[in-house]
Protein backbone atom coordinates (compact mmCIF):
# COMPACT_ATOMS: atom_id res chain seq x y z
CA UNK A 1 0.00 0.00 0.00
CA UNK A 2 1.37 3.43 -0.81
CA UNK A 3 2.36 5.80 1.95
CA UNK A 4 -0.06 8.46 0.70
CA UNK A 5 -2.97 6.00 0.65
CA UNK A 6 -2.22 4.77 4.18
CA UNK A 7 -1.83 8.32 5.46
CA UNK A 8 -5.11 9.43 3.90
CA UNK A 9 -7.04 6.36 5.16
CA UNK A 10 -5.64 6.45 8.69
CA UNK A 11 -6.09 10.22 8.88
CA UNK A 12 -9.71 9.87 7.78
CA UNK A 13 -10.36 7.28 10.49
CA UNK A 14 -8.64 9.52 13.01
CA UNK A 15 -10.72 12.55 12.03
CA UNK A 16 -14.00 10.61 11.90
CA UNK A 17 -13.53 8.88 15.26
CA UNK A 18 -12.36 12.11 16.90
CA UNK A 19 -15.47 13.83 15.57
CA UNK A 20 -17.66 11.02 16.96
CA UNK A 21 -15.90 11.42 20.30
CA UNK A 22 -16.63 15.16 20.29
CA UNK A 23 -20.30 14.51 19.47
CA UNK A 24 -20.45 11.95 22.28
CA UNK A 25 -18.82 14.38 24.70
CA UNK A 26 -21.37 17.02 23.62
CA UNK A 27 -23.93 14.95 25.51
CA UNK A 28 -22.44 16.44 28.65
CA UNK A 29 -23.90 19.84 27.73
CA UNK A 30 -22.69 23.20 26.52
CA UNK A 31 -19.06 22.41 27.32
CA UNK A 32 -18.68 21.69 23.59
CA UNK A 33 -18.95 25.45 22.98
CA UNK A 34 -15.74 26.02 24.93
CA UNK A 35 -13.70 24.59 22.04
CA UNK A 36 -13.55 27.73 19.86
CA UNK A 37 -13.36 30.13 22.81
CA UNK A 38 -9.57 30.36 22.84
CA UNK A 39 -9.34 31.74 19.31
CA UNK A 40 -12.55 33.71 19.64
CA UNK A 41 -11.36 35.45 22.82
CA UNK A 42 -8.27 36.72 20.94
CA UNK A 43 -10.59 37.97 18.18
CA UNK A 44 -12.96 39.65 20.62
CA UNK A 45 -10.09 41.49 22.33
CA UNK A 46 -8.91 42.90 18.99
CA UNK A 47 -12.50 43.64 17.95
CA UNK A 48 -13.10 45.65 21.14
CA UNK A 49 -9.81 47.54 20.74
CA UNK A 50 -10.56 48.34 17.07
CA UNK A 51 -14.01 49.70 17.92
CA UNK A 52 -12.63 51.82 20.75
CA UNK A 53 -10.07 53.29 18.34
CA UNK A 54 -12.76 53.92 15.72
CA UNK A 55 -11.23 51.45 13.25
CA UNK A 56 -12.99 49.34 10.62
CA UNK A 57 -14.00 46.07 12.28
CA UNK A 58 -14.76 44.51 8.88
CA UNK A 59 -11.00 44.41 8.24
CA UNK A 60 -10.60 41.97 11.12
CA UNK A 61 -12.49 39.03 9.66
CA UNK A 62 -10.16 37.73 6.94
CA UNK A 63 -7.01 37.96 9.10
CA UNK A 64 -8.98 35.96 11.68
CA UNK A 65 -9.88 33.38 9.02
CA UNK A 66 -6.20 33.14 8.04
CA UNK A 67 -5.27 32.83 11.69
CA UNK A 68 -7.59 29.86 12.10
CA UNK A 69 -6.61 28.11 8.88
CA UNK A 70 -2.84 28.55 9.09
CA UNK A 71 -1.62 29.59 12.48
CA UNK A 72 -3.88 27.29 14.43
CA UNK A 73 -2.70 24.07 12.71
CA UNK A 74 0.85 25.30 13.20
CA UNK A 75 0.48 26.31 16.87
CA UNK A 76 -1.79 23.48 17.99
CA UNK A 77 0.27 20.84 16.15
CA UNK A 78 3.50 22.23 17.64
CA UNK A 79 2.00 21.68 21.07
CA UNK A 80 0.61 18.22 20.29
CA UNK A 81 3.84 17.19 18.56
CA UNK A 82 5.92 18.30 21.55
CA UNK A 83 3.67 16.32 23.89
CA UNK A 84 3.90 13.26 21.62
CA UNK A 85 7.66 13.28 21.12
CA UNK A 86 8.54 13.92 24.76
CA UNK A 87 6.49 10.80 25.61
CA UNK A 88 8.83 8.28 23.99
CA UNK A 89 6.61 5.25 24.44
CA UNK A 90 3.71 6.97 22.71
CA UNK A 91 5.79 8.36 19.86
CA UNK A 92 7.61 5.02 19.46
CA UNK A 93 4.42 3.06 18.92
CA UNK A 94 3.33 5.50 16.21
CA UNK A 95 6.73 5.71 14.54
CA UNK A 96 7.20 1.93 14.55
CA UNK A 97 4.63 1.60 11.77
CA UNK A 98 5.19 1.04 8.04
CA UNK A 99 4.42 4.67 7.20
CA UNK A 100 6.35 5.93 10.24
CA UNK A 101 6.50 9.74 10.28
CA UNK A 102 3.52 9.91 7.91
CA UNK A 103 1.41 8.07 10.50
CA UNK A 104 1.98 11.03 12.77
CA UNK A 105 1.37 13.47 9.92
CA UNK A 106 -2.00 11.79 9.31
CA UNK A 107 -2.76 11.91 13.00
CA UNK A 108 -1.94 15.62 13.29
CA UNK A 109 -3.90 16.30 10.12
CA UNK A 110 -6.87 14.62 11.83
CA UNK A 111 -6.27 16.73 14.93
CA UNK A 112 -6.11 19.90 12.85
CA UNK A 113 -9.35 19.17 11.03
CA UNK A 114 -11.02 18.41 14.34
CA UNK A 115 -9.82 21.68 15.84
CA UNK A 116 -10.82 23.53 12.68
CA UNK A 117 -14.34 22.12 12.95
CA UNK A 118 -14.40 23.49 16.48
CA UNK A 119 -13.05 26.83 15.28
CA UNK A 120 -15.69 26.98 12.61
CA UNK A 121 -18.08 28.09 15.36
CA UNK A 122 -15.66 30.89 16.20
CA UNK A 123 -15.34 31.93 12.54
CA UNK A 124 -19.15 31.94 12.20
CA UNK A 125 -19.53 34.07 15.33
CA UNK A 126 -16.88 36.49 14.01
CA UNK A 127 -18.67 36.64 10.62
CA UNK A 128 -22.00 37.39 12.29
CA UNK A 129 -20.44 40.18 14.37
CA UNK A 130 -18.48 41.99 11.63
CA UNK A 131 -20.51 41.00 8.52
CA UNK A 132 -17.52 40.86 6.12
CA UNK A 133 -17.78 41.48 2.39
CA UNK A 134 -17.14 38.35 0.31
CA UNK A 135 -16.08 38.66 -3.31
CA UNK A 136 -16.86 35.37 -5.07
CA UNK A 137 -13.90 34.41 -7.32
CA UNK A 138 -11.18 36.19 -5.34
CA UNK A 139 -12.54 34.85 -2.07
CA UNK A 140 -12.51 31.27 -3.38
CA UNK A 141 -8.96 31.71 -4.74
CA UNK A 142 -7.82 33.06 -1.34
CA UNK A 143 -9.39 30.17 0.57
CA UNK A 144 -7.89 27.68 -1.92
CA UNK A 145 -4.39 28.97 -1.13
CA UNK A 146 -5.07 28.83 2.61
CA UNK A 147 -6.29 25.22 2.44
CA UNK A 148 -3.15 24.24 0.53
CA UNK A 149 -1.05 25.77 3.30
CA UNK A 150 -2.51 23.50 6.01
CA UNK A 151 -0.25 20.51 5.26
CA UNK A 152 3.07 22.44 5.34
CA UNK A 153 1.87 24.24 8.50
CA UNK A 154 1.33 20.87 10.15
CA UNK A 155 4.72 19.61 8.94
CA UNK A 156 6.42 22.68 10.40
CA UNK A 157 4.55 22.28 13.67
CA UNK A 158 5.59 18.61 13.82
CA UNK A 159 9.22 19.50 13.18
CA UNK A 160 9.27 22.22 15.85
CA UNK A 161 7.56 19.91 18.35
CA UNK A 162 10.01 17.05 17.83
CA UNK A 163 13.17 19.16 17.74
CA UNK A 164 12.98 22.13 20.12
CA UNK A 165 12.75 21.75 23.86
CA UNK A 166 11.05 25.16 24.10
CA UNK A 167 8.37 24.11 21.57
CA UNK A 168 5.61 24.36 24.17
CA UNK A 169 6.36 28.03 24.85
CA UNK A 170 6.75 28.65 21.12
CA UNK A 171 3.32 27.18 20.44
CA UNK A 172 1.78 29.64 22.89
CA UNK A 173 3.56 32.46 21.08
CA UNK A 174 2.26 31.19 17.74
CA UNK A 175 -1.28 31.32 19.15
CA UNK A 176 -0.84 35.09 19.33
CA UNK A 177 -0.07 35.15 15.59
CA UNK A 178 -3.35 36.97 14.91
CA UNK A 179 -1.65 40.25 15.82
CA UNK A 180 1.21 39.57 13.38
CA UNK A 181 -1.23 38.76 10.57
CA UNK A 182 -3.07 42.03 11.22
CA UNK A 183 0.00 44.21 10.74
CA UNK A 184 1.63 42.44 7.78
CA UNK A 185 1.44 44.29 4.42
CA UNK A 186 -0.72 42.51 1.86
CA UNK A 187 0.48 44.13 -1.36
CA UNK A 188 4.16 43.12 -1.46
CA UNK A 189 4.82 40.52 -4.22
CA UNK A 190 7.86 38.89 -2.59
CA UNK A 191 5.87 38.52 0.64
CA UNK A 192 3.11 36.75 -1.32
CA UNK A 193 5.74 34.09 -2.06
CA UNK A 194 7.41 34.07 1.38
CA UNK A 195 4.10 34.10 3.31
CA UNK A 196 1.39 33.02 0.85
CA UNK A 197 -1.42 33.90 3.24
CA UNK A 198 -0.63 37.59 2.53
CA UNK A 199 -1.60 36.84 -1.09
CA UNK A 200 -4.86 35.37 0.22
CA UNK A 201 -5.50 38.52 2.27
CA UNK A 202 -4.85 40.62 -0.84
CA UNK A 203 -7.32 38.50 -2.82
CA UNK A 204 -9.98 38.74 -0.09
CA UNK A 205 -9.71 42.55 -0.12
CA UNK A 206 -10.21 42.91 -3.88
CA UNK A 207 -13.37 42.41 -5.87
CA UNK A 208 -11.69 41.86 -9.25
CA UNK A 209 -9.62 38.72 -9.72
CA UNK A 210 -6.01 39.60 -10.39
CA UNK A 211 -3.78 36.74 -11.51
CA UNK A 212 -0.50 38.02 -10.02
CA UNK A 213 -1.23 37.59 -6.28
CA UNK A 214 -2.77 34.17 -6.91
CA UNK A 215 0.20 32.94 -8.96
CA UNK A 216 2.79 34.38 -6.56
CA UNK A 217 0.87 32.89 -3.65
CA UNK A 218 0.64 29.53 -5.43
CA UNK A 219 4.40 29.50 -6.05
CA UNK A 220 4.87 30.31 -2.36
CA UNK A 221 2.59 27.40 -1.39
CA UNK A 222 4.59 24.97 -3.57
CA UNK A 223 7.84 26.24 -2.04
CA UNK A 224 6.44 25.81 1.47
CA UNK A 225 5.40 22.21 0.64
CA UNK A 226 9.01 21.49 -0.36
CA UNK A 227 10.67 23.46 2.45
CA UNK A 228 8.37 22.19 5.22
CA UNK A 229 8.85 18.57 4.11
CA UNK A 230 12.64 19.05 4.07
CA UNK A 231 12.57 20.65 7.53
CA UNK A 232 10.41 17.81 8.85
CA UNK A 233 12.73 15.11 7.47
CA UNK A 234 15.76 16.90 8.89
CA UNK A 235 14.08 17.21 12.29
CA UNK A 236 13.20 13.48 12.17
CA UNK A 237 16.80 12.56 11.33
CA UNK A 238 17.91 14.61 14.33
CA UNK A 239 15.30 12.85 16.45
CA UNK A 240 16.54 9.43 15.29
CA UNK A 241 20.08 10.42 16.21
CA UNK A 242 18.94 11.19 19.75
CA UNK A 243 18.94 14.97 19.31
CA UNK A 244 15.19 15.44 19.66
CA UNK A 245 13.04 16.75 22.50
CA UNK A 246 13.27 13.39 24.27
CA UNK A 247 17.02 13.67 24.93
CA UNK A 248 17.99 12.94 28.50
CA UNK B 1 20.94 -24.87 12.39
CA UNK B 2 19.45 -22.02 14.42
CA UNK B 3 17.43 -19.47 12.50
CA UNK B 4 17.61 -16.03 14.05
CA UNK B 5 14.94 -13.44 13.37
CA UNK B 6 16.63 -10.72 15.46
CA UNK B 7 20.38 -10.28 15.37
CA UNK B 8 22.13 -7.38 17.12
CA UNK B 9 25.89 -7.24 17.12
CA UNK B 10 28.10 -4.85 19.09
CA UNK B 11 25.65 -1.95 19.15
CA UNK B 12 26.99 1.33 20.47
CA UNK B 13 24.89 4.36 21.33
CA UNK B 14 25.85 7.52 23.15
CA UNK B 15 23.22 10.22 23.67
CA UNK B 16 24.61 13.60 22.64
CA UNK B 17 23.81 15.25 25.96
CA UNK B 18 26.11 17.28 28.17
CA UNK B 19 27.80 15.23 29.53
CA UNK B 20 27.19 12.44 26.94
CA UNK B 21 25.38 9.33 28.19
CA UNK B 22 26.69 5.97 27.01
CA UNK B 23 23.48 3.98 26.67
CA UNK B 24 24.78 0.96 24.72
CA UNK B 25 28.36 -0.28 24.86
CA UNK B 26 28.69 -3.39 22.73
CA UNK B 27 25.13 -4.70 23.03
CA UNK B 28 24.78 -8.08 21.27
CA UNK B 29 21.71 -10.30 21.30
CA UNK B 30 20.20 -12.88 18.95
CA UNK B 31 16.64 -14.18 19.08
CA UNK B 32 15.49 -17.31 17.27
CA UNK B 33 12.27 -17.66 15.30
CA UNK B 34 9.40 -18.44 17.69
CA UNK B 35 11.48 -17.78 20.78
CA UNK B 36 10.32 -15.73 23.77
CA UNK B 37 13.16 -13.71 25.25
CA UNK B 38 12.91 -11.53 28.36
CA UNK B 39 15.39 -8.70 28.88
CA UNK B 40 16.23 -8.06 32.52
CA UNK B 41 18.30 -5.30 33.99
CA UNK B 42 18.37 -2.27 36.26
CA UNK B 43 17.00 1.13 35.24
CA UNK B 44 19.28 2.83 32.71
CA UNK B 45 20.80 -0.49 31.61
CA UNK B 46 19.98 0.20 27.94
CA UNK B 47 16.86 -1.96 27.51
CA UNK B 48 14.63 0.79 26.10
CA UNK B 49 17.44 2.21 23.95
CA UNK B 50 17.93 -1.24 22.41
CA UNK B 51 14.19 -1.60 21.79
CA UNK B 52 14.04 1.83 20.11
CA UNK B 53 16.99 0.92 17.87
CA UNK B 54 15.30 -2.38 17.06
CA UNK B 55 12.14 -0.49 16.07
CA UNK B 56 14.14 1.79 13.76
CA UNK B 57 13.30 4.91 15.75
CA UNK B 58 16.79 5.50 17.07
CA UNK B 59 20.05 5.16 15.15
CA UNK B 60 23.03 3.43 16.77
CA UNK B 61 26.48 5.04 16.54
CA UNK B 62 28.01 1.69 15.52
CA UNK B 63 27.14 -1.99 15.27
CA UNK B 64 24.77 -4.07 13.21
CA UNK B 65 21.18 -5.08 13.69
CA UNK B 66 18.70 -7.01 11.54
CA UNK B 67 15.12 -8.15 11.86
CA UNK B 68 14.55 -10.97 9.37
CA UNK B 69 16.47 -9.80 6.33
CA UNK B 70 15.96 -6.08 6.94
CA UNK B 71 17.95 -3.55 8.91
CA UNK B 72 16.00 -1.11 11.09
CA UNK B 73 18.78 1.42 10.39
CA UNK B 74 18.48 1.35 6.60
CA UNK B 75 14.93 -0.01 6.09
CA UNK B 76 12.81 0.90 9.13
CA UNK B 77 9.59 0.60 7.11
CA UNK B 78 10.37 -3.00 6.13
CA UNK B 79 11.09 -3.82 9.78
CA UNK B 80 7.90 -2.08 10.90
CA UNK B 81 5.84 -4.53 8.84
CA UNK B 82 7.27 -7.41 10.86
CA UNK B 83 7.04 -5.92 14.34
CA UNK B 84 4.25 -4.82 16.67
CA UNK B 85 5.33 -2.77 19.64
CA UNK B 86 3.44 -2.55 22.93
CA UNK B 87 4.90 0.21 25.12
CA UNK B 88 4.77 0.34 28.91
CA UNK B 89 2.02 2.98 28.91
CA UNK B 90 -1.44 2.59 27.35
CA UNK B 91 -1.12 3.92 23.80
CA UNK B 92 -4.67 3.67 22.48
CA UNK B 93 -6.86 6.76 22.06
CA UNK B 94 -8.88 7.03 25.26
CA UNK B 95 -11.66 9.05 23.58
CA UNK B 96 -12.41 6.23 21.15
CA UNK B 97 -13.99 2.83 21.65
CA UNK B 98 -11.87 -0.28 21.47
CA UNK B 99 -13.37 -1.19 18.09
CA UNK B 100 -12.54 2.26 16.71
CA UNK B 101 -8.99 1.96 18.01
CA UNK B 102 -8.67 -1.48 16.43
CA UNK B 103 -9.88 -0.21 13.04
CA UNK B 104 -7.50 2.77 13.16
CA UNK B 105 -4.45 0.70 14.13
CA UNK B 106 -5.08 -1.91 11.46
CA UNK B 107 -5.11 0.89 8.86
CA UNK B 108 -1.87 2.33 10.28
CA UNK B 109 -0.26 -1.12 10.28
CA UNK B 110 -1.42 -1.59 6.66
CA UNK B 111 -3.11 -4.85 7.59
CA UNK B 112 -6.35 -6.23 6.18
CA UNK B 113 -9.15 -5.53 8.66
CA UNK B 114 -9.83 -8.75 10.60
CA UNK B 115 -12.78 -8.12 12.95
CA UNK B 116 -13.21 -11.85 13.65
CA UNK B 117 -9.66 -12.22 14.89
CA UNK B 118 -9.91 -9.03 16.95
CA UNK B 119 -13.15 -10.28 18.48
CA UNK B 120 -11.54 -13.60 19.46
CA UNK B 121 -8.70 -11.79 21.21
CA UNK B 122 -11.08 -9.40 22.97
CA UNK B 123 -13.05 -12.39 24.25
CA UNK B 124 -9.88 -14.02 25.54
CA UNK B 125 -8.80 -10.78 27.21
CA UNK B 126 -12.32 -10.38 28.71
CA UNK B 127 -12.74 -7.02 26.98
CA UNK B 128 -15.47 -7.81 24.46
CA UNK B 129 -18.37 -6.72 26.65
CA UNK B 130 -16.95 -3.21 26.95
CA UNK B 131 -15.48 -2.94 23.46
CA UNK B 132 -18.07 -0.32 22.45
CA UNK B 133 -17.21 1.99 25.34
CA UNK B 134 -14.58 4.75 25.12
CA UNK B 135 -11.31 3.65 26.70
CA UNK B 136 -11.42 6.57 29.14
CA UNK B 137 -13.86 4.42 31.14
CA UNK B 138 -11.37 1.54 31.32
CA UNK B 139 -8.95 1.00 34.16
CA UNK B 140 -5.26 1.45 33.35
CA UNK B 141 -4.76 -2.31 33.39
CA UNK B 142 -7.64 -2.81 30.94
CA UNK B 143 -6.19 -0.20 28.59
CA UNK B 144 -2.84 -1.97 28.71
CA UNK B 145 -4.47 -5.33 27.96
CA UNK B 146 -6.42 -3.76 25.11
CA UNK B 147 -3.19 -2.58 23.47
CA UNK B 148 -1.67 -6.03 23.81
CA UNK B 149 -4.80 -7.68 22.41
CA UNK B 150 -4.63 -5.54 19.25
CA UNK B 151 -0.92 -6.28 18.79
CA UNK B 152 -1.64 -10.00 19.06
CA UNK B 153 -4.56 -9.71 16.63
CA UNK B 154 -2.15 -8.49 13.97
CA UNK B 155 -0.26 -10.90 11.74
CA UNK B 156 3.22 -9.51 12.46
CA UNK B 157 5.65 -12.31 13.37
CA UNK B 158 7.45 -10.34 16.09
CA UNK B 159 5.96 -8.70 19.19
CA UNK B 160 8.11 -6.31 21.22
CA UNK B 161 6.87 -5.35 24.67
CA UNK B 162 8.29 -2.85 27.14
CA UNK B 163 7.17 -3.60 30.71
CA UNK B 164 4.00 -5.48 29.72
CA UNK B 165 2.82 -5.98 33.31
CA UNK B 166 3.25 -2.39 34.49
CA UNK B 167 0.01 -1.31 36.17
CA UNK B 168 -1.66 -4.71 35.91
CA UNK B 169 -3.21 -6.36 38.96
CA UNK B 170 -2.46 -9.98 39.90
CA UNK B 171 -5.33 -11.28 37.78
CA UNK B 172 -4.34 -9.10 34.83
CA UNK B 173 -0.75 -10.38 34.99
CA UNK B 174 -1.96 -13.98 35.10
CA UNK B 175 -4.34 -13.47 32.16
CA UNK B 176 -1.61 -11.81 30.11
CA UNK B 177 0.73 -14.65 30.98
CA UNK B 178 -1.82 -17.29 29.96
CA UNK B 179 -2.52 -15.63 26.62
CA UNK B 180 1.13 -15.05 25.77
CA UNK B 181 2.00 -18.63 26.71
CA UNK B 182 -0.67 -19.77 24.27
CA UNK B 183 0.96 -17.79 21.48
CA UNK B 184 4.03 -20.02 21.81
CA UNK B 185 2.27 -22.57 19.62
CA UNK B 186 1.73 -19.97 16.89
CA UNK B 187 5.46 -19.57 16.34
CA UNK B 188 5.37 -15.88 17.17
CA UNK B 189 8.64 -14.34 18.36
CA UNK B 190 8.31 -12.23 21.50
CA UNK B 191 10.97 -9.98 22.96
CA UNK B 192 10.13 -8.07 26.10
CA UNK B 193 11.79 -6.00 28.81
CA UNK B 194 10.45 -6.36 32.32
CA UNK B 195 11.24 -5.88 35.99
CA UNK B 196 8.61 -8.50 36.93
CA UNK B 197 10.83 -11.54 37.54
CA UNK B 198 7.93 -13.91 38.13
CA UNK B 199 6.47 -12.94 34.77
CA UNK B 200 9.86 -13.26 33.06
CA UNK B 201 10.52 -16.66 34.59
CA UNK B 202 7.11 -18.00 33.67
CA UNK B 203 7.04 -16.70 30.09
CA UNK B 204 10.56 -16.43 28.72
CA UNK B 205 12.33 -19.34 27.01
CA UNK B 206 15.51 -17.40 27.60
CA UNK B 207 16.50 -14.35 29.64
CA UNK B 208 19.10 -11.76 28.73
CA UNK B 209 20.63 -9.94 31.67
CA UNK B 210 21.57 -6.41 30.67
CA UNK B 211 23.63 -3.83 32.55
CA UNK B 212 25.68 -0.80 31.57
CA UNK B 213 24.63 -1.03 27.95
CA UNK B 214 25.54 -4.64 27.18
CA UNK B 215 24.21 -8.15 27.56
CA UNK B 216 26.04 -9.90 30.41
CA UNK B 217 24.41 -13.33 30.24
CA UNK B 218 21.80 -15.16 28.23
CA UNK B 219 20.36 -18.46 29.40
CA UNK B 220 17.13 -19.99 30.62
CA UNK B 221 15.89 -18.53 33.89
CA UNK B 222 16.44 -21.90 35.59
CA UNK B 223 20.04 -22.21 34.36
CA UNK B 224 20.74 -18.68 35.52
CA UNK B 225 19.38 -19.45 38.99
CA UNK B 226 21.34 -22.68 39.09
CA UNK B 227 24.58 -21.05 37.96
CA UNK B 228 24.53 -17.98 40.17
CA UNK B 229 21.90 -18.62 42.82
CA UNK B 230 22.43 -20.36 46.10
CA UNK B 231 20.59 -23.56 46.95
CA UNK B 232 18.63 -23.49 50.16
CA UNK B 233 16.47 -25.83 52.23
CA UNK B 234 13.00 -25.01 53.43
CA UNK B 235 12.39 -26.81 56.69
CA UNK B 236 9.05 -27.15 58.50
CA UNK B 237 8.76 -29.05 61.77
CA UNK B 238 6.76 -29.25 64.98
CA UNK B 239 8.12 -29.48 68.56
CA UNK B 240 6.19 -31.50 71.20
CA UNK B 241 5.70 -28.59 73.59
CA UNK B 242 4.49 -26.20 70.92
CA UNK B 243 1.40 -26.26 68.76
CA UNK B 244 2.85 -23.99 66.07
CA UNK B 245 4.70 -25.22 62.99
CA UNK B 246 8.23 -23.83 62.85
CA UNK B 247 9.65 -22.78 59.46
CA UNK B 248 13.31 -22.26 58.66
CA UNK B 249 15.30 -21.54 55.54
CA UNK B 250 18.87 -22.81 55.59
CA UNK B 251 21.56 -22.15 52.98
CA UNK B 252 23.01 -25.28 51.43
CA UNK B 253 26.72 -24.71 51.96
CA UNK B 254 29.69 -26.96 52.77
CA UNK B 255 28.59 -27.37 56.38
CA UNK B 256 25.03 -28.42 55.55
CA UNK B 257 23.71 -31.96 55.37
CA UNK B 258 20.15 -33.33 55.44
CA UNK B 259 21.22 -35.94 57.98
CA UNK B 260 22.53 -33.38 60.48
CA UNK B 261 19.34 -31.35 60.13
CA UNK B 262 17.26 -34.47 60.67
CA UNK B 263 19.28 -35.38 63.79
CA UNK B 264 18.92 -31.86 65.21
CA UNK B 265 15.12 -32.01 65.00
CA UNK B 266 14.96 -35.54 66.36
CA UNK B 267 17.13 -34.62 69.36
CA UNK B 268 14.62 -31.87 70.22
CA UNK B 269 11.86 -34.49 69.96
CA UNK B 270 10.38 -32.71 66.98
CA UNK B 271 8.41 -34.06 64.04
CA UNK B 272 9.64 -33.16 60.54
CA UNK B 273 6.83 -31.99 58.26
CA UNK B 274 8.77 -30.81 55.22
CA UNK B 275 12.35 -30.68 54.02
CA UNK B 276 12.57 -29.22 50.52
CA UNK B 277 15.59 -28.13 48.54
CA UNK B 278 15.18 -25.21 46.19
CA UNK B 279 17.10 -22.54 44.30
CA UNK B 280 16.96 -18.84 45.15
CA UNK B 281 14.31 -16.93 43.24
CA UNK B 282 15.30 -15.14 40.03
CA UNK B 283 14.94 -11.65 41.53
CA UNK B 284 17.31 -12.55 44.38
CA UNK B 285 19.83 -14.11 42.02
CA UNK B 286 19.73 -11.16 39.62
CA UNK B 287 20.00 -8.70 42.52
CA UNK B 288 23.01 -10.51 44.01
CA UNK B 289 24.66 -10.89 40.63
CA UNK B 290 24.38 -7.18 39.86
CA UNK B 291 25.56 -6.19 43.36
CA UNK B 292 28.55 -8.52 43.28
CA UNK B 293 29.58 -7.34 39.85
CA UNK B 294 29.11 -3.67 40.86
CA UNK B 295 26.46 -2.86 38.26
Amino acid sequence: MSTLKTTVISSSFYFYYSLLAIVRQAQYGIQILVMPLLALSVFMAVYAATRMMGGNVKDLFYPFLVYNLINFPLGAVTQISFGTFTNTSYSSVLLATPTSINTLLGRFLGDSWTSLIGNLFGILVAAIIVKPTFHGPTGVAGIFLLLLLIVPSIQLGMAIGMKFIFAHQLSQFILLGFFVILVLPTNVPWLWIALPFTASLHLFANASLSLAPFLYGFIGVILWWIVAKAILLRAYNHYRSGKGVDRR
Amino acid sequence: MKQYIIKANDLQKTYPTKPPVKALQGFSLSVEHGEIVGILGPNGAGKTTFIRILLGILLPDAGEITVGDASPIASPKKVARQIRFVPELPFLNSNWTLWQNARYWFSVWEEAWAPGKVKDLLIRFRLIERADEPLSRYSRGMQQRAGLALALASTAPVIIMDEPTLGLDVLGVQETLDILENTKDQGRTILFASHDMHFVEKLADRVALVAKGRVLETSTAYDFRKKYGQEYVTLRYKLPAQNEIISEQLPVDASYSDERTWNRITKMGGTLIELRRDLQSLDMVVGHYLQQNAY
